[in-house]
């Protein structure tokens, strides 16, 4: 039997109903939830509790209407109270009580016990201290008594020994009440301990105006109590699964909840929308122009810019992000998205993540392999498809499948409907690549004060399949925006013109013969290099690039 | 309902370090027909990297379109078969105390025999005044001596008794000590039975209907296995075929053994995943400060934590309200520990640890003599990670914040550079996977390892905490204001940023700032010079890398309310345990730690072996075994054959009568493979029969290489010299020519053809020596013959003058040589060390 204890107390004149949760609108950070039901009203004023509500709900988002019926709401609040559970049986606390007394008094008593048995040894083994001195000295004086001797000691000793026993006995006695008494004790604590849970209630005051005087029947109300609730959040997650040449795309939400209410059966709605809070828009600050004379020595950098491709959305964001598991907000594309799952959902209040499919299409894709040495090792798989589906793909993790397994995840940016994106599907085991590059001549002509600076770079391929790979590999070579520095792929003609200069030659760093860079290449505006090559079965390939740098005197750049 | 699922080793890929194992297994659909949707499959090794698992469906009825997703990596233990009864804890607790008494028995007794033996033999009693004295009480004596000895054989004997009594009490105490042992040990995890396991969610995608069976393929990396090649050679008797067999020596200790397993040989190393990589584009322009950061991924959402407050405020107001309670407190008990009637035990003697730990700790500080260079580039090679002098980097304040202090410190480890997806981390533990694995997580980057020495990383470490990161981009913007880009001396160093950098952030310092952009800039250069990362973006903007959100929970209490927490990788682990009563008598994540450590460390090649990876040269080969294999786990080397290829050969006899009239054989044998034979130690066998054990270069596909086989004693040679002086003078000088003939006898008694090679070499004058050297009448004609670059004598010393025959000889045929040459000098001269050139 338990005792029941609501802190604040309650009112007990409410009438408890069911109001299950039936939509909840999702946001980035909070959701709101739309409960929902049917119910049998008296006319007059109704004074109703929904237990068992998220209890941290938002006070000032509540709200409550009557959707159908005759009546209106009057008022909602939210209630809230520690409710403190207690085990109280005072029989039974009696009972333990008496029988710990008990075993606290045969305790005692086995400690007088062992009390006395040490004491009474204590005196024993005096008289045979005095035994033992005493019966040589009467031995000298001629008082010989053996019998009497052996029958003293021996008797003497066997109460010592028995004594001793007795104490042992005792402290084990102790031991086992002891014990005993811990067990009760335990018991006694668990009964005393009480249980608090923290719980909250929606009360909601409806009154039922029947439109017939006087109609004393019950009334059937559709009410609906709507609150905003923080603790539950959703993100875009994806799979993508490449069977041969189509990619099925399955686009699906992430959701969380750990309001302290269970949604059984919802209706979701996923939402990009953000509250009112958080759209303060940035300040600008100032960029005060000042101008100050130029320096002697031209100073050149080399800057690194990202190439951005009309068409084909590049899945993978280059750059960095906090280190937390604070995700970033869903990118919307600037568009309020508002997504609704097909079906109805059950997200249980536990903080685990629930995948909720959105939307699912398949697409051709083009699947190609590519190389870029410089940044890897490996031959990646890249696939670009195109969103068929009628509504965007949301910024989110991808979990990429190949034929029916996982393979691996990655992430997309934000897709528009119709728009290509790419997608990696990590890298092929079977062709391998090692790269190597140098300086081979670094080198100011002593006439012209003219810099030459040649790196080599020689990539080398295996394939170590039966199968022949096509694949396409990038290298890349600065692009100069200034005519003092100006940089050039040497080829074979290039390179026969360069080794007929004697001197240049007698300076080339490396001992291996240079090589001019493979033919067969295509290069863009910006600098990036590629080939398309085909390895055979079990093939290797070498290629080779010879990149030149000519710097003007009295440049400070270094390549 | 989890359906837990066997697998067997299929393919065992063993990289230059490392290996990927596949293993293969089926599932049959239960009774209701369906496929089960939660598969486990346990007894996997604990050494494996967790990220490299992959499972994948290889076959399944026509029609089935079977997904396998959610891989989680777990531990996993058997359960005891059959839960053993309890012991009689109170049984042992009544023999436990029979036993202290008895043993107080005894003791007494002993304390007695003591007593009484300690009995006085009484004096004769002093004679009172003037009296003699009185008669010697020996009488007395020799009665209390009885008295005494009867006593103390009584309890001796008693003694003996008891003795015996007590040790039947102690074989019992023991059986049952022993009993309640292993009952409380079956139900506990050992050490040896800790396997990790792979769960992964099996579903039909679609509407392809209900599968009957599937078959499936798991794939995973384990670390530190070894291969080393060795060959063995059989030449057939007639020299014209050699069968060539390669065989790998294989070494792991990943804690399974690789039981009838297909085996591959790779010299590459095991590939990781990569995401799309993308190439800046270098643009050479004017220097200028960067543009401030650009704004990427929309922020996370803020605010939600003001709608706690309601909830807050009410709980509060509740809990002030609570009753107070106190629990109710037990009488206090204090069990007399008093009945130690007798001597209790004898002290015991001091104990030994402390001296040894200390022992101990020296040998640990001799050890760690090792230099941190050493220790740096030794793992640097182990692991085949590039090890980086960490002074020589400045750190990008952005690329610093990516791991949070506390990690960094826990780990230790420093982000040095972030390239797209990957991050370089340094470390000084590079097999510490778990580190690996976390920053991944927390970072949501694939991470890549550099090894530099720890106290490097301990200084590094001071850069958290000390700066302000936020600042500097402000301080970015306060420069580009001033429009000052101060280039001031060259000489300002690293060192003079990361000062500036440690002082307080609060104080506004327009003016070293500039310095400190500059030197970022030029170390950042500094490392594209250096060629350890070539390329990096050129500056971090708020775009995330989103970690796996299966792992994610949102808290719904405590300081991160409301926000999303990761799963601590102990409860991810732990998740097979959850259910089961299991206890463990040690740290599971640690065993898991020891297990990899464990296996990275397998022993080092053997004897004659190199590595594969740098002897394949700029390529990479693949081999793979004809049959399958067995290659238990236990750390040492175990020849296993991988293929046997039949090449051409060519025998040929080669002998150079002026040092030694032994004919030499020496095998041409051409590689049949397509791959290349890497070096490592050759048996040779010829028709049969062992002949030697030597080692094998690197011998490209389709090359031929040659084998010196030793002496062939069917062929014999002979060579004799004859020498004249002739002095013949011309109208001007006088010289003496020194006339030497060699004559060599060749017997062929092998039964069939061959062809030999006769070496031979005539003196050259030295430079400038007033000598010259006239090849005379030769017989057959012979060649002129450079010894450097004849094939496989790479190491023969350059020489000059040398010749040579190629002779046929048919069997059982004979053949001589004559080659003459003369020495003329001026007639007043001789030749250092003799004329005669020939014995």
């Amino acid at each position: 039997m338990a005792e029941l204890l609501h802190i604040p107390p309650r009112d007990p004149e409410r009438r408890e109903i069911d109001l299950p949760a039936r939509e909840v609108t999702l946001l980035e950070d909070r959701a709101q939830v739309v409960r929902r039901g049917t119910l049998r009203l008296e006319p007059g004023l109704n004074r109703l509790r929904v237990p068992d509500v998220a209890p941290i709900l938002q006070d000032v988002s509540l709200r409550a209407t009557v959707t159908r019926g005759p009546a209106h709401a009057v008022d909602a609040r939210a209630g809230r109270a520690m409710r403190v559970v207690r085990e109280a049986q005072p029989e039974e606390v009696r009972a333990l009580d008496e029988a710990i007394e008990a075993l606290r008094d045969d305790f005692d008593e086995a400690a007088e016990a062992l009390d006395a048995a040490q004491a009474r040894y204590r005196r024993v083994t005096r008289i045979i201290d005095h035994g033992l001195t005493e019966i040589p000295e009467d031995a000298a004086w001629g008082v010989v008594n053996v019998q009497s001797w052996q029958e003293t000691v021996d008797g003497l000793f066997a109460q010592a020994r028995d004594l001793q026993q007795e104490a042992l006995a005792a402290r084990h006695t102790q031991e086992d009440l002891a014990r005993k008494l811990a067990a009760l004790a335990e018991r006694r604590r668990v009964i005393e301990r009480p249980d608090h849970r923290f719980v909250a209630w929606i009360e909601v005051d409806v009154v039922v105006s029947p439109e017939e005087e006087g109609a004393e029947a019950d009334h059937e109300v559709e009410l609906e109590v709507l609150y905003t609730t923080p603790g539950a959040m959703w993100r875009p997650t994806h799979s993508a699964r490449l069977r041969g040449e189509r990619l099925e795309f399955v686009a699906s939400a992430m959701v969380w909840q750990n309001t302290g209410e269970d949604w059984d059966d919802v209706q979701l709605q996923l939402s990009t929308a953000r509250s009112r809070q958080s759209t303060e828009p940035p300040t600008l600050r100032d960029d005060l122009l000042q101008a100050q004379r130029r320096a002697e020595q031209v100073q050149l950098e080399a800057r690194q810019v990202t190439i951005q491709a009309a068409g084909v959305r590049n899945p993978t964001p280059t750059t960095s992000g906090p280190a937390s598991v604070e995700l970033p907000g869903v990118d919307d594309g600037g568009d309020l998205q508002l997504l609704r799952p097909e079906r109805r959902s059950a997200i249980p209040s536990d903080g685990r993540p629930y995948r909720v499919p959105l939307l699912r299409f398949e697409s051709d894709a083009a699947v190609s392999r590519v190389a870029t040495p410089e940044l890897t090792s490996s031959v990646v798989l890249r696939c670009v498809a195109h969103n068929l589906s009628a509504g965007p793909l949301l910024a989110g993790p991808v979990e990429l499948l190949r034929d029916s397994g996982v393979i691996g995840r990655t992430q997309l940016l934000y897709v528009a409907p119709g728009e290509a994106f790419e997608l990696s599907f990590g890298p092929d085991d079977a062709l391998r690549l090692r790269r190597s590059s140098e300086v081979v001549l670094d080198r100011v002509d002593p006439i012209t004060r003219k810099r030459l600076h040649l790196r080599a770079t020689r990539i080398d391929l295996s394939n170590l399949s039966d199968a022949p790979s096509p694949l396409t590999l990038t290298e890349r070579v600065p692009v100069s925006e200034v005519e003092e520095v100006r940089v050039h792929i040497v080829g074979p003609r290039d390179l026969a013109a360069l080794t007929e200069n004697r001197d240049l030659v007698r300076h080339l760093r490396d001992d291996q013969p240079l090589r001019a860079t493979s033919s067969g290449y295509e290069v863009n505006d910006d600098g990036l290099l590629s080939w398309e090559f085909e390895p055979g079965p079990w093939g290797h390939v070498t290629l080779s690039l010879l990149v030149a740098t000519e710097i003007a005197p009295g440049v400070d750049y270094n390549p | 309902m989890t359906t837990t699922l066997r697998s067997q080793i299929d393919t065992v890929t063993l990289y230059h370090q490392g290996a990927t194992v596949t293993r293969r297994l089926r599932v049959e659909a239960d009774d209701s027909g369906a496929l089960p949707t939660s598969i486990a499959l346990p007894e996997l090794p604990l050494a494996l990297t967790d990220s490299s698992v992959r499972l994948r469906v290889t076959s399944a009825p026509e029609g089935a379109n079977l997904v396998v997703s959610d891989l989680r990596v777990g531990l996993w233990a058997p359960l005891a078969e059959t839960p053993p009864e309890d012991p009689d804890l109170e049984r042992l607790r009544g023999l436990e105390r029979d036993r202290e008494k008895l043993e107080a028995r005894i003791r007494h007794l002993t304390l007695e025999r003591r007593r009484l033996g300690a009995l006085a033999t009484p004096e004769r009693p002093e004679p009172s005044a003037e009296r003699p004295p009185p008669p010697s009480p020996v009488a007395a004596r020799v009665a209390l001596e009885r008295f005494v000895h009867e006593a103390d054989t009584s309890r001796r004997q008693t003694i003996r008794a008891l003795k015996r009594e007590l040790r039947e009490l102690k074989r019992e105490i023991a059986q049952l000590r022993d009993a309640i042992a292993r009952a409380s040990s079956a139900r506990r995890v050992q050490p040896a039975q800790l396997t990790k396991q792979v769960v992964a969610t099996l579903h039909v995608e679609g509407d392809g209907g209900a599968a009957a069976w599937a078959e499936l393929e798991l794939d995973y990396d384990v670390p530190g296995a070894r291969w080393a090649p060795s060959y063995q050679c059989d030449i057939s008797a007639d020299g014209a075929t050699a069968l060539l067999t390669l065989r790998a020596l294989v070494c792991q200790r990943s804690g399974e053994d690789w039981s009838t397993a297909r085996l591959r040989l790779s010299t590459a190393s095991p590939t990781r995943w990569t995401e799309l990589p993308r190439l800046t584009s270098i643009r050479i322009g004017k220097r200028q400060p960067p543009p401030p950061a650009q704004k990427g991924f929309r922020p996370p959402p803020r605010g939600a934590a003001a709608l706690y407050q309601d909830y807050d405020r009410a709980r509060e107001a509740a809990e002030r309200q609570l009753p107070p309670w106190t629990s109710w407190q037990p009488p206090e008990l204090s069990v007399s520990t008093a009945p130690v009637l007798l001597p209790d035990r004898p002290p015991q003697p001091p104990r030994q640890t402390q001296t040894i730990s200390t022992r101990r700790s020296a040998e640990n500080q001799a050890t760690q003599r090792v230099t941190d260079d050493e220790r740096v580039a030794l793992l640097s090679k182990q692991f085949g990670v590039p090890s980086v002098r960490l002074d020589e980097f400045h750190i990008e304040p952005s690329v610093l914040n990516l791991v949070p202090e506390e990690v960094a410190r826990k780990h230790l480890v420093v982000p040095l550079n972030q390239i797209q997806t990957s991050l370089v981390v340094a470390m000084s533990d590079p097999a510490n996977v778990y580190a690996i694995d976390e920053l991944k997580f927390i970072t949501g980057f694939n991470i890549e390892v550099v090894v530099t020495s720890e106290d490097a990383i301990r200084r590094a470490l001071a850069m958290y905490g000390a700066e302000d990161f936020a600042k500097e981009e402000l301080l970015y913007d306060d420069m580009m204001v001033g429009g000052a880009v101060a280039e001031e001396d060259e000489e300002d160093t690293l060192e003079a940023a990361l000062f500036a950098a440690d002082a307080p952030a609060e104080a506004p310092m327009p003016a070293p700032a500039p310095k400190m952009a500059k030197a970022a800039r030029r170390s950042s250069r500094k490392k594209r010079d250096k060629g350890v990362r070539p390329s990096k973006p050129p500056q971090a903007s708020r775009e995330p890398a989103l970690p796996d959100f299966g792992a994610l929970r949102l808290a719904f209490s405590g300081e991160r309310r409301g926000r999303l927490v990761a799963v601590e990788q102990r409860a991810r682990y732990m998740e097979h345990f959850e259910q089961g009563d299991r206890a463990f008598g040690f740290d599971p994540i640690s065993a898991a730690q020891a297990a990899r450590r464990q296996a990275e460390a397998v022993a080092s090649l053997p004897a004659g072996a190199r590595d594969v990876r740098e002897e394949a040269g700029r390529f990479d080969y693949l081999y793979e075994a004809e049959d399958r294999v067995d290659v238990p786990s236990d750390g040492s080397y175990h020849a296993v054959p991988v293929t046997r290829r039949e090449g051409r050969c060519r025998l040929e006899y080669v002998v150079v009568p002026r040092e030694d009239t032994d004919v030499y054989r020496i095998a041409f044998i051409e590689n049949p493979d397509r791959a290349p034979m890497l070096p490592g130690p050759v048996e040779v066998y010829i028709g049969g029969d062992y002949a030697l054990t030597t080692q094998l270069p690197t011998v490209a596909p389709m090359e031929r290489f040659r084998l010196g086989l030793g002496v062939e004693q069917a062929i014999k040679c002979a060579r004799n010299t004859s020498y004249h002086e002739q002095r013949s003078a011309s109208a001007v000088v006088a010289t003496a020519d020194l006339h030497h003939r060699i004559a060599i006898e060749l017997v062929n008694n092998l039964p069939r053809p061959i062809t030999c090679e006769v070496r031979e070499r005539i003196p050259q004058p030295a430079a400038e020596a007033e000598v010259v050297v006239t090849e005379g009448h030769v017989e057959p004609a012979w060649e002129a013959w450079e010894q450097q670059n004849d094939v496989g004598a790479r190491q023969a010393p350059l020489l000059k003058g040398g010749r040579r025959w190629t002779i046929a000889l048919e069997a059982t045929a004979r053949a001589e040589l004559v080659a003459e040459y003369v020495v003329q000098i001026y007639a007043n001269n001789e030749l250092k060390g003799g004329n005669r050139r020939e014995s």
